[in-house]
């Protein structure tokens, strides 16, 4: 009988030992619910407006759609980061594995409108500045900001995301459903080094762009997609990594990372000051400027025909 | 024996010879009528180029497009489709002679899908030459069997001609059944063959052939082929499209008769003579004069009217298109076992779908709506406008409730719409940016609230800056390191360094191992270790100095290099949209250079976008071309581009002649705006 009974607490301590999990030091856990609270009012609804350009022979076509992602509220003044993923074609093009050279198709954004949650309002918004390293565009609210003061989503400067530890996503439900926040959960699954320093996630987190929270709260990365770098040989390496996505266990898929806070702060201030600086409309006041302050060559004017 | 064979064979020698004979008299007489006829007719057939506008996602797109036309006055009216010329913004008619002449769009007929062209004469290389025109003959003449050829231009082939026969001279489309006739759809949602009874022909006709004359072997045009497929053509009668004709000469547009009535054939219902009246629609003359269906129609102005088939349907609609407009006209009906005369009022025949136009600003297309339109809506009238498209991201977007395809806006700030010109013209008073827009979805009154001031324009968002450095490397894997004899060491080596970057500066060279960065030793030996350094580059500051440490000949030497700046590349190259010809251009970036093999000093600008049915285009501007010059003056930059359009625009200028590097060679591309043309709404 003390057999079975010596037996039966090893494995309770057994499971217990196999169900404990990192945690990280000094930092208490906090409820679900606290977090939802902190870091939601910093996550927007941003819908674009797409033109997809198709050029063949010479000539483009275009066409206009509507998307919608979310976004972080960077700084009080309206600055918001988004991942570029859905108008990058390289980047896209990156995720599915295929070749990005995709000369004859350009996808630009044209029109940007922030949305509050609760607040049916929407803000216009211009692009400010692109980070294609992180695969981030940040853009800025264009006219008056909403009454309610910004929350701000902080990164932490010193917080490195540690193996095996919990780690949750909050980004929001449609217009239906008044922009409720919605969780996404998973784990610090791994880490890799090359092609730069990054840490694999597992779980049901998929949205690229926006913040990672430990469970103390803290603000410890965001998502993004690392392309390897590596040619594969595989000819049928683009469509296995279809059939990863497709089957990969949970819903983040394979090439996507969490980049650590600290390097996403870098990339935020260097926003920040190109957002200060007086806007570059898409078309400027025109004059003739004078040519590159290069060498002259000697090169004939090109030729006018005769009429 | 033998001398009676003989002759039998030579009697028969003889007859089969003049059979020949004859056969090829008959041969060389119809080759003569052809040669006649393709003489005759040719030099009035005309190559029709269009750009024609259309709607989608609420605002007006351009497409080029193309058919054919045959001049048919000396004064240089051409006859053409109206799904070939309708809603085109620039048509161009090309003779047989090469000559192009601008040409306008005098009036449009959906009804019978005929339009009437003007060619612009005072252009002409040789004004004082006679302008080549074709007769109209008389189509109620043609009959099955009679030779006919088809002109024009299939697949913009030029000037082509195809031979066939008559098949049927009064053909209408009907349901699979045959009850009913089938109404015929343009692209344009138009409905079309009310009073047509197409010539149909096998002489082969394909797209491009629209327009286009069919041709009997006297050489007059009897017919203006509009429909073909599965080697049959059908070409709208020459007596329908004389009608056509003089009506525009007449009036400056078509105008038919219309009590708003549909009939049916008689012969259902036992009857050799007679119109059966099927519907009427309510509000319309029909209705209000008490025709009601059921009733047969007698007479009409004292004429019988007897519709025993569906090929004679069109034959009474022609009947009250002729019928004065704003009189009555008296109908004799079988109404049951009774007799009536009723006066019916006529009215003029509206074409079936209302004009659509696009509110660029505002991004929304709308369209007047028509008394059928009404009808088929369940309209209390005709008033207000249906919103055919609205255009993302623009102020009607932001509308709440939205505004979707569909709608009917009856309102606009309170104020009620009549159609689409009184909608414009409220939209430019508007005071308010914020406005009430009534509409109607469905069976729902429903009121938006729109927010209409004009969007703001959108920023370029510019690069963030990071460290870079100005070569393409392969790692340095251990295989690689031994064969160069320098087995063990780690790094990258050099396979390229870029132009005019500060790493050509630095000294380093293609060949040359990097080994150590800042003093820090480069341990990449694996293929995934290939981004490695850009990374780390990345982390230095732009402006600051580093040392890349290299071995060169088996000596490993220092070099100092200044961290610069990721440069711009296609993406994020400033670009500049030019509006008025329609094309974008970015400026050069320095991977465009390199990969082009252009010098530093190569000027241009490098176009990304020509907008399909846009004049750039049309004069043959392609994506992917260096616009080096306009009319001879250097381009450099996106802003010297835009400048110098902006002053061709200024003056007016008549040519815009654009030096082109389209590699491997170059060419000039001129652009002929024409200033006179009004811009689009």
């Amino acid at each position: 009988m003390q057999k079975h009974f010596a037996l039966f607490f090893a494995l309770l301590a057994a499971i217990s030992i196999l169900q404990s999990r990192p945690v990280r030091a000094d930092s208490p856990a906090i409820s679900l619910d606290d977090v939802v609270g902190q870091i939601s009012p910093s996550i927007v609804t941003v819908k674009i407006v797409l033109k997809v350009q198709y050029s063949r022979g010479g000539e483009s076509q275009d066409q206009e759609s509507r998307t919608e992602l979310h976004g972080t509220v960077v700084t009080s003044s309206g600055l918001i980061m988004i991942s570029n993923a859905s108008f990058s074609v390289d980047r896209l093009a990156e995720m599915m594995g295929a070749p990005s050279d995709n000369p004859g198709i350009k996808i630009t954004p044209t029109d940007f409108k922030v949305i509050f949650a609760h607040d049916i309002t929407e803000y216009p918004a211009t692009q400010v500045a692109t980070d294609t390293v992180f695969g981030l565009t940040f853009i800025k609210i264009t006219g008056p900001l909403p009454a309610v003061p910004l929350t701000v989503a902080l990164f932490s400067e010193t917080e490195k995301p540690v193996l095996g530890e919990d780690i949750v996503e909050v980004s929001r439900l449609g217009k239906g459903y008044d922009y409720a926040p919605l969780i996404a959960r998973g784990q610090i699954a791994g880490t890799i080094e090359k092609p730069r320093k990054a840490w694999i996630v597992n779980g049901s987190l998929s949205e690229l762009g926006l913040p990672v929270i430990s469970v103390d709260g803290t603000v410890i990365g965001i998502l993004t997609s690392i392309e390897s770098g590596v040619q594969d040989d595989s000819s049928d390496m683009y469509s296995f990594n279809m059939i990863m996505r497709m089957f990969g266990g949970g819903s983040t898929p394979v090439d996507t990372f969490l980049v650590p806070a600290s390097a996403v702060n870098g990339v935020i201030g260097e926003a920040v000051k190109q957002a200060s600086q007086p806007g570059t409309p898409a078309q400027s006041e025109p004059k003739l400027v004078p040519a590159l302050s290069a060498p002259p060559v000697a090169q004939a004017a090109p030729p006018k025909p005769v009429n | 024996m033998r001398k009676i064979t003989g002759i039998l064979v030579a009697a028969t020698v003889i007859a089969l010879s003049s059979n020949c004979t004859a056969r090829a008299g008959e041969a060389d007489s119809i080759h003569q009528k052809i040669d006649f006829a393709r003489d005759k007719v040719y030099p009035a057939l005309v190559n029709i180029s269009v750009v024609t506008r259309y709607f989608a996602d609420g605002r007006a797109l351009h497409a080029p497009a193309g058919g054919s036309g045959v001049i048919v006055s000396k004064d240089g009216y051409v006859l053409t489709n109206y799904h070939v010329a309708a809603n085109a913004s620039r048509i161009i008619c090309t003779l047989v002679s090469g000559e192009a002449l601008e040409a306008t769009d005098i009036a449009d007929d959906p009804l019978s899908d005929l339009s009437v062209l003007k060619l612009s004469l005072k252009h002409r290389e040789n004004p004082g030459a006679p302008l080549h025109f074709a007769t109209l003959g008389d189509s109620d003449s043609v009959q099955v069997g009679d030779f006919v050829m088809a002109m024009g231009n299939p697949l913009m082939l030029s000037s082509s001609l195809t031979l066939g026969v008559i098949s049927n001279t009064h053909r209408v489309f009907t349901d699979f059944n045959g009850n009913q006739m089938e109404d015929i759809e343009l692209d344009d949602g138009q409905k079309t063959g009310t009073f047509t009874r197409w010539i149909q022909h096998d002489a082969l006709i394909l797209p491009g052939n629209s327009g286009g004359p069919l041709v009997d072997t006297s050489g007059d045009v009897v017919g203006i082929n509009e429909l073909g497929g599965d080697g049959q053509g059908f070409a709208i009668p020459s007596n329908l499209a004389r009608h056509v004709l003089g009506e525009v000469l007449r009036y400056g547009r078509v105008r038919y008769g219309w009590i708003g009535a549909s009939i049916l054939p008689v012969n259902k219902l036992g009857r050799t003579t007679g119109t059966l009246v099927s519907s009427t629609l309510p509000g319309s003359p029909a209705a209000d004069d008490n025709l009601i269906p059921g009733d047969i129609i007698l007479s009409l102005n004292g004429k019988p009217t007897n519709t025993r088939y569906l090929e004679q349907v069109p034959l009474f609609y022609q009947l009250i298109a002729s019928c004065p407009i704003g009189q009555s006209a008296q109908f004799v009906v079988l109404r049951g076992a009774h007799i009536l005369e009723l006066n019916v009022r006529i009215d003029e025949m509206e074409k079936y779908l209302g004009d659509e136009v696009e509110f660029r600003n505002l991004g929304v297309t709308v369209r007047s709506i028509t008394r059928e339109m009404a009808v088929e809506l369940h309209l209390p009238d005709s008033n207000g406008v249906v919103v055919t498209g609205v255009r993302p991201g623009f102020p009607m977007d932001s509308a709440q409730p939205q505004i979707v395809e569909g709608d009917i806006l009856r309102t606009i700030g309170g104020k009620s719409i009549s159609g689409v010109k009184e909608f414009g013209t409220l939209v430019a008073r508007l005071k308010d940016t914020k406005v009430s827009l009534g509409l109607l979805r469905g069976d729902e009154q429903m009121v938006s609230v729109a927010d209409l001031s004009p969007e703001p324009p959108q920023n370029d968002g510019d690069e963030l800056p990071k460290g870079w450095l100005g070569v393409k490397t392969q790692v340095l894997i251990p295989d690689l390191a031994a064969m160069l004899g320098i087995g063990g060491t780690t790094g990258y080596r050099i396979t390229e360094v870029l132009p005019w970057t500060a790493a050509s500066r630095s000294g380093i060279k293609t060949g040359d191992i990097l080994v150590a960065l800042n003093g820090e030793e480069l341990d990449a030996s694996q293929p995934q270790d290939a981004d490695e350094l850009s990374h780390e580059f990345e982390d230095l500051n732009v402006g600051d100095k580093a040392t890349l440490t290299i071995v060169r000949n088996g000596r490993r030497q220092d070099l100092a290099v200044t961290v610069e700046a990721t440069p711009s590349s296609a993406e994020t190259a400033k670009s500049f949209r030019q509006s008025d010809f329609e094309f974008t251009v970015r400026n050069v970036t320095l991977s465009d250079r390199a990969d082009n093999h252009w010098s530093r000093s190569q000027p241009g600008v490098i176009v990304t976008e020509a907008t399909e049915g846009g004049l750039a285009t049309l004069s043959g501007l392609n994506v992917d071309d260096l616009i080096v010059s306009v009319n001879g003056v250097p381009v450099h930059n996106i802003d010297d581009l835009h400048y110098l359009i902006g002053q061709t625009i200024k003056h007016h200028e008549k040519l815009i002649t654009l030096f082109i590097r389209r590699e491997p060679g170059t060419l000039f591309v001129f652009i002929e705006p024409d200033w006179n043309k009004p811009s689009l709404p």
